[in-house]
């Protein structure tokens, strides 16, 4: 890869090449901050800015974005854009963050709209010339950058060294005008001199906790009443989020045209600090506190997502820090806050020896080996496919089996089996109205149908009740974690508790065992309602009665009518149950409320952690892992979950 | 499916939201295919008591438009409030902040007993009806006013923000009003309006009205960092939040 | 035989009135223009008020002519508090100003009289029998409101128009599209012309003596600067001295206050403003004033109606004028930073219905302690009664429905703005 010199002057003349090459998005001064816009000319390029108000990744994660265009009977198109476009003067703790969001966008399930872009993204890096007087890149280990740029621009005196890193970007050099030299070791060295210098600059907010401290320090510091008394000055404004360069969640919606047959459904910038991002249809808010979202956010950045991806979730740009009104949202301040608050964390340290100048002086580039090394894998191109499209299914029969739940039908257009296992969801559609996560209540079938039961809560549910047969909605699925009915549970003596619309999910695994009689033990169902009239799968509940081997326990909060069975929560039919030995697994699913009881009951009753199963509630939004409404501590309910074991949640006061 | 029946209403306000339909431009003749507009003093001659959604703009401020008012309720299946002297009393409201009797006459001197001019406390029209949709704003956005007509057409509950201001001027990149030394209520305010002023180089003041969870102490407690009273804020926000 | 006719909420306009008239065996014993807008106090709710929160309150009396009352609430806070304003925020807010002149007329012109000149009840139907016309109208609509929403961030009520100051310059390109945009408004415009021209009979004829009353600076059709003048004298007054020319008074008719000058009424407005600057139009809106006979002397009050149309020709041709200027010159941002003072200032701009008067006095801590208004629609209301005692002995012979829509279709002529007229006192300023 070259490694060119030029004069200001050749700099500018090759970035007007480049402009009318094609689209270049530059810094460039506004009202007295700086931005990153389209170039109209060189002359309006600003490589001395400190800091950007909006992070570069928002031309590639942009803060609206449409995803897909719709018509409501016929189908649905992707929108992927593919235009190329040079970032220019982009600082080395954004090339990280871009980096980062790489990881967050191509692990797993590739996001297409936000790889598309990427791919036809050049990156064109310059090392800072005037630190933001909020920075703390030069403790991230982020001030200065060895890769994840096409070029690398860096300014000594009144020359430019430009460093390609990429194919991509030795192309763009050899547009460079002649008369243009190659570095010489000379001014190499004096690059390095910059680098060395720059780890400094970027400490502009003293830092006292190392980053790859910041998870244990959290942990530690989960239950700091802290978080609650910083957060009495938030606005919930989500400005904190919504400049950062690594928040990555989203929130989706539909527009609808005037025509009302067709519209766009776009994804939104979203940020965990805004009341309601963790709001279930039902109105249940998994984070309805303020202290809970702003803990929240720190935690994602400094634990969830270095557990997940191995890097710290922040390149000490600081622009959260700018952008709260309560400086309530400073890292460098929070940390070191913590840090006093809990030096126990710490205190097995202090015998080793302190760090001596020579080695701090050496960090800069090295700090962080915990940054994904290369940004994003590329995919065979046949394996790329829009992971937020839904496909066309029709509905093919309702009924209404209780006054607010309704079972459906639906088959998928293409024919293909669904495919699920029980305790998978699917994203249904109904465009227009939204798109929600709902729990598949029919066991694993060879032909394209499958059965729901859902209770109208909200407007994707209330859009559904109103389906007529032959009416289209799109499916997203089959997502997450199953009840493992296909290896930890065989052979098993299973207990199943369920309470309320907890029977949905589970129905599809009772179903399966009844047709696998075989390959399970003894069948116990615990079923608890709030009132007779309100149970669900009446039928199937009388057929269950029936069978052999199954013993089911039926109980209603509240009595009424002829009812002659039990009465009280569903732990009062717990004692039925009969012994629980090594080879009993228990299936639990429920209203929140109901968990705590059930789960101390049954581990009195001696049942371990890790034989327990359970399914939990929550904003699934993507089914992907990418969106952040599902979160619980490390976990993503739509990834990870719904279906956990108890041992995996023990800890996570988050998550029951 | 037959087109719903739109009536357009008006009380003490200055039509500026009504106008905001009328700069819908071409759009309105589409909306005219979804719904017949059946009255609308402003725009046509034609009156009529029979409608299925009635929009209402303005306070209710006199016993007869209060009557007049429940009457149009009593007839439409959907109110909607149109615009923050509807929503919330806005601007009207800052009349509370005086002594109404000296306030009128302040404005007609001794005139001001003569009967036409007497008038009661500001109220919002939730105040004096059940109402079921919101479109906020002074004025209204135009757009937002249509995607809560889509909405309610389609049968879809309209999703109106319920987080600042701020959300919207980050979303775009606008410099908060902060940084430039100005005491801003976006940080209190229901969003909705794309950030309307401070895209414009002003700072909000509140019409969308406040949150149901602005954090008011917060913000008192913030003036002090910018050098700031908590007058001036109580003053701005006073503006479109007066109770 | 008895015809009584009781217009209540005159359609089509902005605000509340109704029209009483009662005739008993061909003898008159009622006619009136009542108007029974609820009254909104705005004077005495900006007192207390900070002089850089006025422009946002008295924004909020009119949705129509948000812009004019803008800009006079902030000439009259310079004033108050002695801030000069630099060439560029002047012709800035000309050009705003401009754009809300186009936008009202076009509104009035083309959807709220326009249906009575065609024979419909309002615009809608229109969009079927006249589609072509109707798309024409719409077309300078939004362009007049995309060209305020350009300068003053938004359609209705405006937000960069401040103290001293535009919070916002729009750019250069854009300001260069808007010239294209205005340049091709003037075909649209010259078309409609001629379809007005062929409806001109549909205007009753009435003619009536009356003073007309606006700003006039002597050497151009003035919107934005100049002094107060009458067409029955040949001196002016200084804006500073309106109260001296409006002598404001409580009808028992209406909650807005009426004015009176050299006789018992006058009229304010575009056929006003054409009384005393008609000479002073650019050449495009001479020619279309010529084309429709809008004689210098026209005091048929239904022509008010075709002089709006011919400002919004000659605004076209002040605005692309100053866009060349302002783009010659470029657009610079500007630091005004305003340490408010104690001081008492009045300031008056034309509004599209007729000239509007605000005055502030300021305490030194930059708030109000006094407020006086006076706005266009309410110098009209005393003329609108004559010119209804003058029309209904015309037209007594007529069906009731034909007297009523004469008489609605003059109210309905002065534009008016009832909903801004209802909030206007005396204040003695020492």
């Amino acid at each position: 890869m070259s490694t060119v010199k030029m004069e200001e002057s050749q700099l500018l003349e090759w970035v007007d090449k480049l402009i009318a090459l094609q689209r270049v998005i530059g810094v460039q001064e506004k009202q007295d901050h700086f931005v990153y816009d389209t170039l109209r000319s060189a002359s309006d390029l600003r490589l001395d800015h400190d800091v950007t108000y909006l992070p570069p990744v928002k031309f590639l994660f942009p803060q609206r974005e449409q995803l897909i265009d719709f018509k409501l009977d016929e189908g649905y198109e992707s929108r992927i854009e593919s235009e190329p476009f040079v970032l220019l003067g982009v600082h080395p703790y954004d090339v990280v963050a871009i980096s980062q969001m790489d990881a967050i966008y191509s692990t797993g399930h590739e996001d297409q709209h936000y790889m598309s872009r990427r791919r036809n993204a050049t990156i064109i890096a310059c090392d800072v010339e005037t630190p933001s007087k909020n920075t703390f890149a030069g403790y991230m280990g982020t001030a200065t950058v060895k890769e994840g740029f096409d070029v690398l621009l860096t300014r000594i005196e009144s020359e430019y060294i430009a460093e390609a890193g990429s194919e991509k970007g030795e192309a763009l050099l050899t547009l460079v005008s002649e008369g243009v030299t190659s570095a010489t070791a000379d001014h190499l060295a004096r690059r390095e001199e910059v680098w060395r210098n720059n780890v400094d600059k970027m400490k502009q907010q003293e830092l006292k906790v190392d980053p790859r401290d910041w998870p244990a320090l959290l942990q530690a510091s989960y239950s700091d009443p802290i978080w609650e008394a910083q957060a009495n000055l938030c606005f919930s404004c989500g400005g904190c989020n919504l400049v950062c360069g690594t928040c990555a969640c989203f929130d989706v919606q539909d527009q609808l045209n005037w025509d009302l047959r067709e519209g766009t459904r776009s994804r939104v910038c979203d940020a965990c600090m805004v009341r309601g991002f963790m709001q279930v249809a039902g109105g249940h808010d998994f984070q309805s506190q303020r202290g809970m979202r702003y803990r929240h956010r720190f935690f994602r950045k400094g634990s969830y997502i270095p557990e997940r991806f191995g890097f710290v979730a922040c390149t000490g740009c600081g622009r959260c820090t700018s952008a709260c009104v309560s400086d309530i949202a400073n890292p460098v301040k929070l940390y070191n806050t913590l840090l006093e608050r809990h030096p126990e964390v710490f205190a097995h340290r202090a015998e080793e020896p302190a760090p001596t100048q020579a080695q701090e002086t050496k960090a800069p580039t090295s700090v962080f080996t915990l940054y994904p090394t290369k940004g994003w894998v590329s995919k065979k191109e046949g394996e790329r496919r829009d992971i937020y499209l839904p496909e066309l299914a029709t509905l093919v029969r309702s009924n209404p089996i209780t006054p607010t739940e309704t079972f459906y039908q639906f088959s998928l257009d293409s024919g293909r089996a669904l495919g699920h296992e029980p305790g998978q969801f699917v994203m249904i559609s109904v465009m227009g109205y939204g798109e929600a996560p709902f729990s598949i209540t029919s066991p694993p079938r060879d032909d394209d149908t499958f059965d729901m039961v859902i209770r109208k809560v909200g407007t994707v549910t209330t859009a559904l009740a109103n389906l007529q047969r032959g009416d289209k909605v799109g499916v997203r699925g089959p997502f997450g974690t199953a009840f493992p009915v296909y290896d930890e549970l065989l052979h098993k003596d299973l207990v199943i508790v369920a309470g309320g619309l907890g029977i949905v999910p589970v129905r599809s695994v009772i179903l399966y065992v009844l047709s696998h009689r075989e390959d399970f033990g003894r069948l116990t169902i615990a079923y608890g309602m709030r009132t007779p009239s309100e149970r669900l799968f009446v039928d199937d509940l009388r057929r269950f009665r029936r069978e052999p081997g199954v013993t089911l326990l039926e109980t209603v909060d509240r009595t009424e009518g002829r009812w002659t069975g039990s009465v009280g929560p569903v732990t009062t039919v717990l004692p039925e149950i009969g012994p629980v030995t090594s080879n009993t697994r228990a299936i639990v699913c429920g209203p929140p409320v109901m968990y705590r009881f059930v789960l101390s009951d049954l581990l009195a009753m001696g049942m371990p952690e890790d034989h327990i199963f359970l399914s939990l509630e929550r904003r699934m939004k993507c089914g992907l892992g990418k969106c952040g409404h599902c979160q619980i501590h490390g976990l993503y309910a739509c990834q990870d979950g719904p279906v956990l074991k108890y041992s995996q949640l023990v800890g996570l006061q988050e998550a029951l | 499916m037959e087109k719903p029946r739109v009536a357009i209403f008006d009380f003490a306000g200055c039509e500026g939201c009504q106008l905001q339909i009328i700069n819908l431009e071409e759009e309105i003749l589409v909306l005219l295919q979804l719904v017949d507009v059946v009255e609308w003093r402003e725009g046509m001659s034609h009156q009529s008591s029979s409608y299925d959604i009635a929009i209402v703009e303005g306070s209710i401020t006199r016993p007869e438009d209060a009557e007049r008012l429940r009457s149009i309720r009593r007839q439409a299946k959907w109110l909607i409030a149109l615009g923050s002297c509807a929503t919330h009393g806005g601007v009207n409201k800052l009349r509370h902040l005086l002594d109404f009797d000296i306030a009128a006459e302040q404005v007609y001197g001794e005139a001001a007993s003569q009967t036409h001019l007497q008038s009661e406390h500001v109220r919002a029209i939730n105040e004096v009806v059940d109402v079921d949709s919101y479109v906020f704003g002074c004025p209204i956005d135009a757009r937002e006013f249509a995607k809560v007509v889509k909405a309610i057409v389609f049968g879809k509950r309209p999703e109106i923000p319920e987080y600042p201001v701020c959300v919207e001027c980050k979303l775009q990149g606008i410099i908060c009003r902060y940084e430039y030394g100005e005491v801003c209520v976006g940080p209190l305010t229901r969003a909705g309006c794309d950030a309307r002023c401070p895209s414009a180089g002003f700072r909000c003041f509140g019409c969308r009205g406040l949150l149901e969870d602005a954090n008011v102490e917060a913000a008192r407690e913030v003036m002090d960092r910018y050098g700031k009273t908590t007058d001036e804020l109580e003053a701005r926000m006073a503006l479109f939040n007066t109770l | 035989m008895a015809k009584t006719i009781e217009v209540h909420h005159v359609t089509r306009v902005e605000g509340h009135g109704n029209i009483v008239v009662d005739l008993h065996d061909g003898e008159i014993s009622q006619v009136e223009w009542q108007v029974p807008e609820a009254p909104r106090f705005f004077e005495a709710m900006v007192r207390g008020q900070r002089f850089d929160d006025m422009q946002s309150i008295v924004s909020r009396i009119c949705g129509i002519c948000s812009i004019s009352h803008s800009l006079s609430a902030v000439k009259a806070i310079e004033a108050a508090m002695g801030i000069e304003v630099s060439e560029q925020t002047d012709k800035l807010r000309h050009l705003a100003h401009y754009s809300e002149q186009v936008q009202s007329h076009i509104l009035h012109v083309g959807y709220l009289v326009a249906p009575d000149l065609l024979g419909a009840g309002s615009v809608v139907p229109l969009a079927q029998s006249h589609l072509e016309v109707v798309q024409k109208i719409i077309g300078l609509h939004r362009l007049a409101n995309r060209w305020s929403d350009l300068v003053t961030g938004r359609t209705t009520h405006p937000i960069t128009l401040q103290p001293g100051r535009l919070t916002k310059l729009p750019s250069e390109s854009d300001l260069g599209q808007l010239r294209v945009q205005l340049q091709g408004a003037i075909s649209q415009l010259t078309d409609l012309a001629q379809v007005l021209g062929t409806l001109l009979e549909k205007f009753p004829s009435f003619e009536r003596d009356a003073e007309y009353v606006g700003l006039t600076d002597g050497q151009s059709y003035t919107f934005y600067d100049g002094e107060i003048g009458s067409s029955d004298v040949d001196t002016t007054v200084p804006v500073d001295r309106f109260e001296s020319v409006v002598n404001e008074y409580v009808s028992s008719q209406s909650t807005a206050k009426w004015t009176r000058w050299h006789r018992d009424s006058y009229a304010v407005g575009a056929l006003a403003r054409y009384h005393l600057n008609g000479h002073f139009l650019f050449p495009l809106a001479a020619s279309i004033a010529h084309s429709l006979k809008l004689e210098l002397h026209q005091n048929n009050p239904y022509y008010n109606t075709v002089a709006q149309f011919v400002e919004c020709a000659h605004l076209i041709e002040a605005s692309l004028r100053l866009i060349d200027d302002l783009l010659t010159r470029g657009l610079k941002e500007e630091r005004v930073a305003i340490s408010p003072r104690a001081g008492e200032g009045a300031a008056a701009v034309e509004a599209p219905r007729g000239i509007l008067f605000h005055r502030y006095a300021f305490g030194a801590d930059g708030r109000c302690e006094a407020a006086n208004m006076t706005i266009p629609t309410n110098q009209n209301h005393a003329r609108i009664q004559r010119d209804m005692e003058l029309l209904v002995p015309q037209v007594m012979d007529k069906s009731p429905d034909e007297i009523r829509l004469w008489l609605e279709m003059l109210v309905r002529a002065y534009d008016p703005c009832i909903s801004c007229s209802t909030h206007f006192l005396n204040v003695e300023f020492k």
